[in-house]
């Protein structure tokens, strides 16, 4: 498969800030996600590939072409920035059909594109509002069918769940993963939200400070998250897994090392799965409770967090558990306790 | 009469002048930075900082039929003083800061990455600038254009050095009051002046008119 975006050695200065040289292979097809906190760099980096600058040094290429030094006209890449920046004064169709019209496309073709992508991403009902008169999740599909329409070679998506609710949210990385099956595009997706990008991600790029410190498929950085090394960059509790049965309305989701999650979710296939750490009950005997998950290992780091404690607890699977500091002294944990994690089937969210 | 047409004409033109003009290089100091930005920045300040008669004996060095560029004019038979487009640049020169000062505040409010996203799309920057960028900034343009016709329809004291004649309504005003007072004056059933407080009256009316049109945009700006 060949390249969809890749960065070479890429570098710029601003006055307080730098991109330290990049490097970065896209697959051409695949789902892409940037990762850092703010300030990482990550915005930047896109607005380098969207063409918003010329770095300092480096080559950016797009379907092997090195379009660097192309205006962001040429370089076939659309950009759909942060808070779903729409043409306020242009009804929701002629945001959509706006690359068309620049293109010179007749309008009957127009239409017809406009009218597919729109279908699927739920927007026909809107296509005569304003800006101002949708929601942030009906503003975030119209930006990304106004990305789309224009068929680009990749689609830079700018914390495309940023400003929408958490219900949205959901319905939107489903809107995320279906255009990005049925139309194949590269998609090249900025976030913070290491969540978000283990569920839709098919590689992530962790940066930090203007460098890209590592790149992976999310069930590697699941591996890690979960393993004695530990990743600073991923969530307690994100497990990669895959979904191999269904008993009693629970799925069944393999972890490995031998373990099943009991969770409730209509996906299939491979998935990541995790746990908050505050819904992880601790026990120092097996119990019987409601809680269709149990873990068995010893704690194996103990951090204070004022009000309350973070057990790791290693074993099987690393699991991360909150407790309150009266539990912990109550039941006298310490470094190599023994010890049972429980976490109910519903406190599981598949990715 | 003709001197009020005259201002209006004048500083119709000079307000024209200060968009055409004004919108590319507003958008210009809004949009970039660059050497000598700050420097052009204060140029097109200084209108606002000086006395108008210094303003007028500074624009006639230069387009003064024996100076600079009004000798290289006046040798094709156009004067650049004393006549309507004398007018027309010393209004210019006092009052386009205006124009250019309100496209570039409009411009440096207006998110960048609107433009980004037009041309990431595959729109030129033509097609950008009058499809995305202008539908944003159009009122600040209004409103430049319209406080540069209210500011170049009341100017006298760069005239007074730069085109005294044909008079406008300004100086016209000042002629009559000097030369007759201010009521209107007649003898022997001639009238020699028209009065001067009457065609002060007359342009208080136009330029409250024109001030009342700014609120009006201004209001829209704000909704």
């Amino acid at each position: 498969m060949g390249d969809g975006i890749a960065v070479q050695s890429l570098s710029h200065t601003w006055e307080h800030f730098a991109l330290k040289n990049i490097n970065l292979s896209i697959d051409e097809g695949s789902y892409f996600v940037l990762l850092g906190p703010t300030g990482s760099g990550k915005t930047l980096l896109l607005e380098a590939i969207a063409g918003a600058y010329t770095p300092n040094e480096g080559r950016i290429l797009v379907g092997g072409q090195d379009v660097s030094r192309l205006p962001p006209e040429k370089r076939k890449v659309s950009y759909a920035p942060q808070n779903h920046l729409l043409f306020d004064n242009m009804t929701v169709r002629k945001n959509v059909e706006f690359g068309l019209h620049a293109k010179g496309m007749p309008e009957q073709d127009r239409r017809y594109r406009s009218n597919h992508l729109m279908d699927l991403l739920g927007i026909s009902h809107l296509v005569n509002r304003f800006p101002r008169n949708l929601s942030g999740g009906e503003r975030q599909r119209v930006s990304l069918a106004r990305a789309l329409a224009v068929e680009p070679r990749a689609v830079l998506l700018d914390e495309p769940l940023s400003a929408v609710d958490a219900e949205t949210k959901s319905s939107i990385l489903e809107y995320l993963r279906r255009v990005h099956k049925e139309t194949g595009v590269t998609v090249m997706h900025v976030t913070h939200d290491q969540l978000e990008a283990a569920s839709v991600a098919e590689r992530i790029g962790v940066m930090r400070n203007g460098s890209m410190l590592e790149v992976g498929a999310p069930t590697e950085f699941a591996e890690r998250s979960s393993s004695e090394t530990g990743s600073v960059f991923m969530s307690d509790n994100l497990l990669a897994g895959n979904i191999i049965g269904e008993e009693s309305g629970l799925a069944l989701i393999d972890i490995g090392a031998g373990k099943i999650v009991e969770a409730i979710t209509d996906r299939a296939g491979k998935v990541m799965v995790h746990v908050k750490p505050e819904n992880v009950v601790v026990s120092k005997r097996s119990v019987d409770t409601s809680a269709r998950n149990r873990f068995y290992g010893t704690v194996s780091e103990v951090t204070d967090l004022g009000p309350t404690i973070r057990l790791r607890i290693s074993g099987e699977k690393r699991i991360t558990a909150i407790v309150t500091r009266r539990s912990f002294f109550e039941m006298q944990l310490n470094i190599g306790s023994e010890v049972y994690a429980f976490f109910k089937a519903t406190a599981v969210d598949v990715l | 009469m003709s001197a009020i047409a005259l201002t209006v004409y004048t500083s119709g033109l000079t307000a024209l002048a200060a968009v055409l003009l004004g919108v590319p290089l507003g958008y210009l100091l809004g949009k970039y930075e660059f050497p000598g930005r700050s420097l052009i920045d204060s140029i097109i300040e200084i209108p606002l900082m000086i006395p108008h008669t210094v303003a007028g004996i500074a624009l006639i060095t230069i387009f003064g039929s024996a100076e600079l560029v009004g000798a290289v004019f006046y040798g094709y038979g156009i004067r650049l003083t004393n006549d309507v487009i004398g007018i027309v640049l010393t209004l210019i020169f006092v009052s386009a800061t205006y124009t250019v000062k309100q496209v570039e505040v409009a411009i440096r409010s207006l998110d960048p990455r609107l433009e980004l996203v037009s041309r990431s799309l595959g729109a030129s920057s033509t097609f950008t600038f009058l499809k995305v960028t202008l539908p944003n900034i159009w009122r600040s343009v209004v409103t430049g254009a319209i406080l540069t016709w209210a500011r170049a329809s009341s100017e006298v004291g760069a005239l007074f050095i730069m085109s005294y004649y044909p008079a406008v309504a300004s100086i016209l005003i000042w002629n009559l009051y000097a030369g007759y007072g201010l009521h209107e004056s007649v003898s022997n059933g001639v009238v020699l002046s028209p009065g001067a407080v009457n065609v002060a009256a007359l342009m208080i009316f136009i330029n409250v008119a024109i001030f009342i049109m700014f609120k009006l945009v201004q209001r829209k700006r704000e909704k």
